[in-house]
């Protein structure tokens, strides 16, 4: 079944109706294969329309509403002061992720600190800032995880907040489509996401970004990346492929 | 409890008015932790996610149940939505369908279709598209030979599984899922068409 394709198992799968592994088979095939996906968006559209044509559109109590945004409140991400005190963890990581990443393994890392300790142009290195940042207790850490359901990309934003320190690293990416660019984009607390720079990855599905262009004082509350043309975009124009918040 | 026909001369708007915020948009924003995007969803959609699930089960107690987990389940599990497509009202609709089989089954939890939540490019917000596909579907559900008609209900709104649907209709299991799958087929045919 899974050597080829799934659309014979695909309206079983979406109603539910396959046992455990046969489920997990046809996710997985899914995750894979165009072709079953575009089917099974279709199906979920022919699914999710038939639903509507025999039912009453009916309002729940207002308290249903009530309960689900107090079961949301109590979820919610911890504001930025609520973290402060793990900040001293946090270096500690940050500290080794230095001493890993940049002695060790990060190619593209260390080359870009390397092109950065040859400018003249900056009134302080580059690089000394971003050793700066990465040791400075007040240094916080967001961790990207893919948007989808893949597990391999994984990037690292590390910044002061309301400063324009950011350093962030990504490993295992996939090359970009020709014409293509990962976009890095810091989401403010409140208002439209700030580009933070745009990155390819090396031949080992590395990337960094040092203390990319970001306006001075933005309060994030997390970062995203997406795919963008090379050139780079206002806005996202691309689903988010890794999103972190603090 | 005010109940509103879903289809009627007038058409019923979903929930918000046209010029509202996108589903995307607001998709992007519970990403990144707005619980105020989620809000605007569950005033959007929680009439739709409400009747599907009020039809399968019957029952207001376990329908507000179902309502509220498909949006908690939304907040938990940003990652799954497909911010960049259109509406998710198809997805939201069938997500309800099969929370609310799985109470009529008094199965766990399905790992179910969330981990790729699959938002239509077919804008279901408006209310002139939505209500051509309803009709469209519709009018093909009538067309279905009746026992096809026959299986898909008992298993889409009833909540059987196929194996009861082949149990109650006295016909052979490879017959009751090939009659869902034709039936489902003709469906999607006519949503295309």
């Amino acid at each position: 079944m899974i050597e080829n394709h799934v659309q014979d198992e695909l309206t079983a799968y979406a109603l539910g109706e396959l046992g455990p592994n046969e489920h997990r088979l046809v996710k997985t095939h899914l995750q894979s294969c165009p072709e079953c996906r575009l089917d099974f968006e279709q199906l979920v559209l022919t699914l999710g329309i038939f639903a509507m044509t025999d039912i009453e559109l009916t309002s729940p109590p207002p308290a249903v509403r009530q309960r689900l945004l107090n079961k949301i409140e109590r979820s919610k991400p911890r504001p930025l002061r609520a973290r402060s005190r793990w900040v001293p963890v946090f270096a500690m990581a940050i500290l080794a992720i230095v001493v890993a990443v940049v002695g060790i393994q990060n190619y593209r890392l260390r080359q870009q600190l390397r092109k950065a300790e040859t400018s003249t142009t900056a009134p302080e290195s580059v690089a000394d800032a971003a050793r700066r940042l990465l040791l400075s207790p007040e240094a916080i850490q967001v961790v990207l995880r893919p948007a989808s359901a893949k597990p391999e990309p994984e990037g690292r934003a590390i910044f002061i907040p309301r400063s324009t320190s950011l350093v962030f690293i990504a490993s295992d990416l996939q090359p970009p489509p020709a014409g293509k660019a990962y976009q890095l984009w810091l989401l403010p607390i409140s208002g439209r996401p700030i580009s933070a720079g745009l990155f390819k990855p090396d031949t080992g599905g590395e990337a960094a970004l040092i203390n990319p262009a970001i306006p001075v004082g933005v309060n994030a509350k997390g970062f995203a990346v997406t795919l963008e043309p090379e050139s780079g975009s206002a806005q996202p124009t691309s689903s988010i492929l890794m999103v972190g918040t603090i | 409890m005010p109940v509103e026909p879903y289809i009627s001369g007038e058409g019923e708007p979903l929930g918000e008015p046209q010029t509202s915020v996108s589903d995307p948009h607001l998709a992007t924003r519970i990403r990144a932790g707005d619980a105020d995007a989620l809000a605007l969803l569950y005033d959007r959609y929680s009439r739709l996610v409400y009747g599907v699930a009020l039809r399968v089960l019957r029952n207001e107690t376990a329908a507000e149940d179902v309502l509220q987990e498909v949006f908690l389940r939304l907040w938990q599990r940003p990652d799954c939505f497909d911010s960049a497509r259109g509406s998710l009202a198809p997805w939201l609709a069938v997500i309800a369908r099969n929370r609310a089989v799985d109470r009529v089954r008094r199965r766990p939890r399905e790992d179910e279709l969330a981990d790729a939540i699959q938002a239509s490019e077919v804008n279901v917000e408006d209310q002139v598209v939505r209500d051509d596909l309803i009709a469209k579907v519709k009018s093909a559900a009538q067309q279905l030979p009746n026992e096809q008609w026959t299986a898909l209900t008992m298993a889409y709104f009833d909540g059987l599984t196929h194996a009861q649907v082949a149990a109650r209709t006295g016909e052979p299991l490879g017959t009751v899922k090939g009659r869902i799958r034709s039936a489902v087929a003709a469906l999607a045919k006519a949503l295309k068409g």
